[in-house]
């Protein structure tokens, strides 16, 4: 585990540094996605989570689900084209897990995708994490998760 | 040089329109464009609900039927409202490299000028973190933020006058008793410029100073100019999206009860099923703690007056802990007899209303 101020990154995840979303591998191509501590802390509590159902299609750089806090709406932007095979009912029922449990219970969608080996290269291993992270908190102004959350 | 903030100030449109305007023009920016300011206020009312709101349980859909209450759900999250020609709606809309990351500071930003306009008409406005604006105790206006395309939104209003019988008689309630709470309510806590000022300042002369106080705060030029081809055409496929019955219903969405006022207070009503009656409380909770109860139902009290002695005994209470000692111990120094009733029922229906806020 990786911690960069304040905010943990799991060693065996891969990170979209820019768009805040992790990437856990499954078998036959599906890819588990989720929000990292850090784009739950800047949105502050979720209240609503609503995912792409199953068997839509996502496209890279574009939405997989559409996320709400108390004062904010926005994407969780997905790094890869792929198909939504599963999503998190618990996450959708209680969409606080994605603050208190980011990487284990608050995953977003399960993704089967072709393209995630070619994608899979340009995102950061989490035991790579911290420089780029430390980089884009700097420049997002971004304190940390303790003094966010 | 500063760098410009294109103004376009639809003026008076459509319910519809005045939430397809930001809707379209954000969905279609690129990180190339400059920034824009769309101004507008709906030519007849209408309801706007929160993205992820489930209307059925959140609006009285037979009253809106029976004024010509139009609902629309808007793509920016909070609760319903309703709106009318005395608000003037903003919206910054920023390409997302543009503007500040953290939700925040993206209030902060937007909401100066805003303040500062408030300020300048002689109204004593200020941020109540994160986005509320407040005069006093009372908040003036709403503020929602949303990431729309490429863009970052924050959408607000100026709100000229506020008409709190139509918009307590909009939203679907558990009961006549507490929307007559939620009327007291609104009109406790929120004011207007009419409240503030005795006399509403003409459109014009509150924007000539909204522009003025953009440039000071936010360091860009305003120019007034007109929707693009393209923009005009993505606001017009977020008006006919915003007549879809299917986005409009979107069933499954997330349920939420209670009401929120400003954000540290909510009304809600909480139940439960004690072996001595029905507990109904009507909360007003503010940052945690009871700021007004009412407790009824359909249990024993000796003295009759007792529950209502009690519920003013229990204002001030923290809610964020288990108040059952407390309650017991206010309920002991009334000499409440209410069989079948403990503390801890008590505490389950406060619970249960102060768990329903969002």
């Amino acid at each position: 585990m990786t911690t960069v101020r304040g905010c943990q990154f799991p060693d065996e995840l891969f990170y979209d540094v820019a768009n805040n979303m992790w990437y856990r591998e499954e078998a036959d191509n599906i890819i588990v996605a989720g929000m990292t501590q850090v784009a739950v802390a800047m949105a502050g509590q979720l209240v609503a989570v609503t995912p792409k159902k199953p068997g839509r299609p996502v496209k890279a750089g574009k939405s997989c689900a559409t996320i709400e806090s108390g004062k904010w709406v926005g994407p969780a932007r997905i790094a890869f084209d792929g198909e939504v095979t599963e999503i998190n009912d618990v996450l959708t029922e209680d969409p606080k897990i994605a603050n208190s449990d980011p990487y284990v219970a608050g995953w977003l969608v399960k993704v089967k995708s072709e393209s995630w080996a070619e994608v899979k290269p340009t995102l950061i291993p989490g035991s790579q994490i911290t420089e780029p992270y430390e980089a884009k908190m700097a420049e997002d102004g971004f304190d940390g998760c303790a003094r966010e959350t | 040089m500063n760098a410009v903030l294109r103004v376009l100030d639809f003026g008076l449109v459509s319910a519809a329109r005045s939430q397809a305007v930001y809707q379209g023009i954000a969905s279609v920016m690129t990180e190339f464009d400059a920034p824009v300011l769309t101004l507008a206020s709906p030519e007849t009312p209408y309801v706007c609900i929160g993205l992820h709101q489930d209307l059925a349980a959140e609006v009285d859909e037979a009253y809106c039927r029976s004024k010509n209450l139009p609902v629309f759900r808007r793509y920016v999250g909070g609760g319903a409202v309703y709106l009318d020609r005395d608000q003037l709606f903003f919206h910054f809309i920023f390409p997302r490299d543009q503007a500040p990351k953290r939700v925040a500071d993206i209030y902060a930003s937007y909401t100066a000028p805003v303040i500062a306009t408030y300020q300048a008409l002689g109204i004593s406005a200020r941020l109540r973190p994160i986005n509320d604006i407040h005069v006093g105790d009372r908040k003036i206006g709403g503020t929602g933020a949303a990431q729309i395309g490429d863009a970052t939104v924050m959408v607000g209003s100026f709100m000229f006058d506020f008409d709190i019988d139509t918009m307590a008689h909009c939203l679907k309630v558990p009961s006549e008793k507490f929307r007559d709470k939620l009327h007291g309510t609104l009109h406790d806590y929120m004011t207007t410029i009419r409240r503030e000022l005795g006399v509403i300042p003409s459109r014009e002369q509150l924007l000539k100073v909204f522009l003025r106080e953009i440039t000071t705060h936010l360091g860009l030029s305003t120019h007034r100019d007109k929707p693009r081809p393209h923009e005009q055409e993505a606001i017009i496929h977020w008006e006919k999206k915003l007549h879809d019955p299917d986005w409009l219903r979107q069933p499954g969405r997330r349920l939420t009860a209670g009401v929120k006022i400003t954000g540290g207070l909510h009304l809600s009503e909480g139940l439960y099923k004690a072996p001595g009656g029905l507990i109904r409380v009507r909360l007003l909770s503010q940052e945690g703690y009871i700021a007004d109860l009412d407790i009824n139902g359909d249990f024993t009290c000796l003295p009759a007056t007792g529950v209502e002695r009690l519920s003013r005994m229990l204002q001030g209470l923290d809610l964020t802990h288990d108040p059952s000692r407390e309650i017991q111990q206010r309920m002991a120094s009334l000499n409440l007899d209410i069989p079948g009733v403990e503390a801890q029922h008590l505490t389950a229906a406060l619970h249960a209303a102060y768990r329903s806020k969002v």
